[in-house]
């Protein structure tokens, strides 16, 4: 007995057939619908599309690899890391932390060290945050050294949504760094995360840290968290010499009062 | 809400044609209502129409719809025979959906014999296709002369014919593009030539 295809499949077959097609808006479109189909089985066909002649052709593709999120995608789509194009590296970054895993990471790693393009050392620091893994902890809290500050703000963040006692030690360490904008970076990543641990580094910092910035957004970051506890630092920073932390302050006590006042 | 399968047939089929309307507006604003009615076994018939489509916003407005169907059916409801599931039909196998050149749906609900009988004749109407084409009016009108031909010397051919009546020939003219009048002339001629 022949078995009959699902839909699916006939869906996927024929969208594949238009990756061959003469209009490159065809086949970029296509690419497009393959990864928001998001089946695993329109993987080969839209890695042997690759070296398609059109750029948003390829763009489609690496983007549509990333949606559909498997790891068997990645030994074919990391011959997109050396393109010349830095548009295409990027969206192979942006496809690599969608995709997430070990694997991953090390191309990731491998972009953020030694790409000559800032914006797609900046788009791998962003992935390797979304990956969620464990591994992508040692290589952003390196980052959180690095010169250019979107690379630090992506890492901090990055680091906050890994979400592990790594890498929120990570973070937490970073408040004690010499250098301002890191200070400000971490301070401003953990308030995503809602812990004693977290709420007392901030209060801590609050109260301590010489750059109005840095306690601006740990004033901010308290808010966001929105545990009473903070309350009574919050109040003190009413009174900082810093317009911007007195006004922030007054916004976070706000945020805090009325979200245990509708609980 | 779900439309009751007898409406949602005539809804598919009169997007559909319109699928192939000469307007291209028409054609995009088919295959939009098509892919908001959501129901997967529509998905084969966007991609013929996807196949057969020139115009570029069209084929676009085909793969939303394709996307659209597909995204909103859940994966455990993929079926293994979408013939069936396409109109809610108990019994799939007792079912063959013809697709003519019009774009219309048919659906003939047939008993299990009369199925068998059909794909046992069209096997045979196959070999005679590929000797006598049925491309033009003419090559038609000659292929239906030939089968004639073969029914008043096959006598299994008529019993089959016989006992399927018209349900039969309902189902083996259209995949042929034969007019369902010319194939009648097989029916007339085996209950003339009598059951052996």
């Amino acid at each position: 007995m022949i078995q009959t295809p699902s839909y699916t499949q006939i869906a996927l077959s024929s969208l594949a057939k238009k990756l061959d097609d003469d209009n490159p808006e065809i086949r970029a479109k296509a690419a497009e619908s393959l990864g928001k189909l998001g089946q695993e089985t329109g993987i080969p066909a839209l890695v042997n599309h690759l070296d398609d002649s059109h750029i948003n052709v390829r763009l489609k593709i690496i983007q549509a690899l990333g949606e559909i999120s498997s790891e068997t995608a990645i030994p074919k789509l990391v011959s997109t890391l050396t393109d010349s194009n830095p548009t295409i590296r990027t969206a192979t970054a942006g496809a690599l932390g969608q995709i997430g895993g070990e694997k991953a990471v090390l191309h990731l790693v491998e972009l953020l060290d030694y790409d000559s393009e800032p914006s797609v050392r900046i788009a791998a620091a962003q992935s390797l945050g979304k990956t969620c893994s464990e591994d992508a902890i040692p290589p952003l809290v390196n980052s959180l050294k690095d010169k250019d500050i979107q690379i630090v703000h992506f890492a901090g963040h990055g680091l906050a949504q890994i979400h592990t006692e790594k890498s929120i030690n990570a973070l937490i360490q970073a408040l004690e760094s010499p250098d301002d904008k890191v200070r400000s970076i971490a301070a401003e990543s953990l308030g995503q995360i809602a812990s004693e641990q977290t709420l007392h580094a901030l209060i801590k910092t609050l109260q301590q840290d010489l750059s109005p910035d840095v306690r601006t957004n740990a004033v901010k970051s308290l808010g966001e968290i929105g545990l009473e506890d903070a309350i009574p630092a919050l109040i003190n920073a009413l009174s900082d010499e810093e317009d911007s932390v007195r006004l922030s302050a007054t916004d976070a006590i706000g945020k805090i009062g009325s979200r245990y006042a509708l609980s | 809400m779900t439309l009751n399968s007898d409406y949602l047939r005539i809804v598919i089929e009169t997007f559909s044609k319109r699928l192939k309307h000469p307007n291209a507006q028409m054609r995009m604003k088919a295959a939009q209502c098509l892919g908001n009615i959501g129901n997967e076994s529509i998905i084969p018939l966007l991609c013929q129409a996807l196949e057969e489509e020139s115009n570029l916003d069209v084929q676009f407005c085909i793969m939303d719809a394709i996307i659209a169907i597909n995204n909103s059916t859940s994966q455990s409801a993929m079926s293994e025979t979408p013939q069936g599931s396409k109109y809610n039909i108990v019994q799939p196998e007792n079912v063959q959906i013809v697709e003519q050149g019009d774009g219309i749906i048919h659906n003939y609900a047939t008993p299990q014999n009369l199925t068998e009988a059909a794909q046992q004749i069209q096997q045979l109407l196959a070999q005679l296709s590929q000797t006598y084409p049925t491309n033009t009016e003419t090559e038609k009108k000659i292929f239906v002369t030939q089968v004639d031909e073969e029914i008043k010397t096959n006598s299994r051919l008529r019993n089959m014919l016989i006992e399927g009546g018209i349900e039969l020939i309902k189902i083996l003219c259209p995949p042929l593009g034969i007019p369902i009048e010319m194939g009648r002339k097989w029916l007339e001629t085996a209950k003339q030539m009598g059951s052996s």
